[in-house]
């Protein structure tokens, strides 16, 4: 992972390790170094002497009402806020504990008691529990972005096993991502009471059965309504449930879908260095070097819709930086004719990827009195008209002298 | 109305026939002059009227150098037309005329130049 390999991994009980086994191994297995805790262990804690001892945190616990030691609601905020990931399951009985942390993240988890139901979609053979949802993921139930969930083609993909909770998130504010939800025939309601008008008002594709939250500080929180979706009974039981979950937890750990920039440069065309102050309807050019991380170095970034600002209160110039096969994105534009301090803005927002705000200041002087154009073209006549009347003197003059 | 343009017609031939016999050769030539100046400031004023007078102050100095050559040179003319001198209204002085003509051309047209830009 591009933070660290140190993850906490908090349990309802021990036997989770288990039951769960294949996920945890194959986490293992990309290097992660797991530490399991029962989730009201006393010597539970994120931090020691100032410093975080995990990079990642695995909640597997849906029914602990507390943490135990040092752990609550506002240390795993913190840590959020310090950049860190979380990975976050939970169930039909989820406790208020874990609500909590869903609901700072802007998951809103629907009531203790109610399950995904889908009648059409049921993974179950037994027609009376139709608890178990097989979401076949398709466009219109799987967030079709391979940063996030894979690169595997859709004709490759079997369906996903899910039985858990349906939670609500805001789309459209930028940083809530909804990976999987349901079919237009999916609704959440308690199974075990008469259904009534109020019963629910999820449904429809408005289930969310697994979305994310990429903070402004690019940490990831990735929110399940269904544990079981993790566990070795549902990846053994011809779904794609392993392949889905290792491929959000890659992003969600970090190893995808991180950028960086360096190199920034920008010069007159011509030039190497940058001046300290550019001038009005100078030519320059910008370039900087971007690269994504692939699990295991960073490599190029290829994208087509980087864009660069050049502004001053408004953009002046916005054009598209055109990449290269080194990941070095550069652009050429004339520098606008207002004088003043403008910035270089790169804010590169693309869903899955974390954010990319680079910002460099830079002032633009207007002409010197020796920059201006030293013969106006259309003042032409003008010239011409007084530099003849003095010829047309001194002509005149010969003439009168030698006329009689 | 035939009478009138008649009229003008015999006015007009006999004003153009006086002036053609009875000007002396020099009066002619800056009467030429002066037509061609005028012609160059009319010229010009036709152009910033079309085009704009973007750089203002080259259109002024363009401009000027027309009607400030016209008046010199027509002052100069009555200093050089004897028939004044008769009447004692300009004294006939023709050389130190010239002179000043040309003294005073040079120090305008110094002006307008650094006002051309």
């Amino acid at each position: 992972s591009a933070s660290g390999n140190n993850v906490l991994v908090l349990l309802d009980n021990t036997a989770m390790q288990q039951s769960y086994s294949l996920f945890f191994n194959q986490l293992k297995d990309r290097g992660y170094k797991l530490n399991f805790f029962s989730a009201e262990d006393p010597s539970l804690t994120l931090t020691e002497y100032g410093e975080y001892l995990y990079d990642h945190l695995i909640i597997f616990a849906p029914t602990v009402e507390e943490f135990g030691g040092l752990v609550d609601v506002p240390s795993i905020l913190d840590f959020i806020d310090e950049g860190h990931n979380v990975l976050l399951a939970g169930d039909s009985t989820v406790s208020d504990l874990s609500r909590e942390i869903a609901s700072e993240c802007g998951i809103e988890f629907d009531d203790e008691g109610t399950y995904v139901l889908d009648h059409f979609h049921s993974g179950q053979s037994d027609v009376a529990d139709h608890t178990t949802v097989s979401i076949s993921t398709s466009e219109d139930t799987m967030l079709q972005e391979p940063v996030i969930t894979g690169s595997k083609r859709q004709s490759d993909r079997k369906p996903v096993l899910f039985k858990g909770i349906a939670h609500t998130i805001k789309e459209g504010n930028g940083l809530n991502i909804a990976i999987l939800r349901g079919y237009d025939t999916t609704y959440s309601s308690n199974p075990y009471e008469p259904i009534k008008a109020t019963s629910t008002s999820i449904m429809g594709s408005n289930t969310i059965l697994v979305s994310a939250l990429q903070a402004r500080n690019n940490a990831r929180v990735v929110v399940s309504g269904s544990i079981q979706m993790f566990s070795d009974r549902y990846f053994t039981s011809s779904s794609d449930n392993e392949y889905l979950t290792a491929e959000i937890s890659k992003w969600c750990f970090k190893e995808r879908g991180i950028l960086r920039a360096h190199n920034l440069t920008h010069h007159r065309i011509g030039e190497t260095q940058a001046p300290q102050m550019y001038r009005v309807k100078d030519e320059i050019t910008y370039s900087v070097v971007i690269e994504e991380f692939d699990g295991k170095q960073w490599v190029p970034f290829q994208s087509q819709n980087v864009q660069l600002e050049f502004t001053m209160l408004d953009p002046y110039v916005r054009t598209f930086l055109k990449p290269s096969t080194r990941g070095l994105y550069t652009a050429t534009f004339t520098v606008p004719d207002v004088y003043g301090v403008y910035s270089f803005k790169v804010n590169y927002h693309q869903i899955g990827y974390s954010t990319l705000s680079l910002k460099t200041i830079q002032s633009v002087r207007p002409f010197r009195h020796d920059e201006y154009e030293r013969f106006i073209k259309t003042a032409n006549p003008y010239y011409t008209s007084c530099i003849s009347m003095l010829v047309g003197v001194f002509v005149l003059f010969v003439f009168l002298l030698f006329t009689k | 109305m035939t009478d009138i343009r008649k009229l003008s017609i015999e006015i007009y031939k006999k004003v153009s026939n006086d002036y053609v016999q009875t000007t002396p050769k020099k009066l002619k030539l800056i009467d030429v002059y002066l037509f061609y100046v005028a012609l160059t400031g009319v010229i010009q004023l036709l152009y910033a009227i079309r085009v704009g007078s973007f750089p203002f102050n080259s259109f002024l100095s363009g401009f000027i150098s027309t009607i400030g050559s016209f008046v010199l040179t027509v002052s100069l003319r009555m200093h050089l037309n004897p028939k004044n001198a008769e009447k004692e209204r300009v004294p006939y002085r023709p050389e130190r005329a010239i002179a000043d003509w040309l003294f005073c051309n040079i120090i305008f047209h110094f002006t307008l130049f650094s006002f051309l830009g």
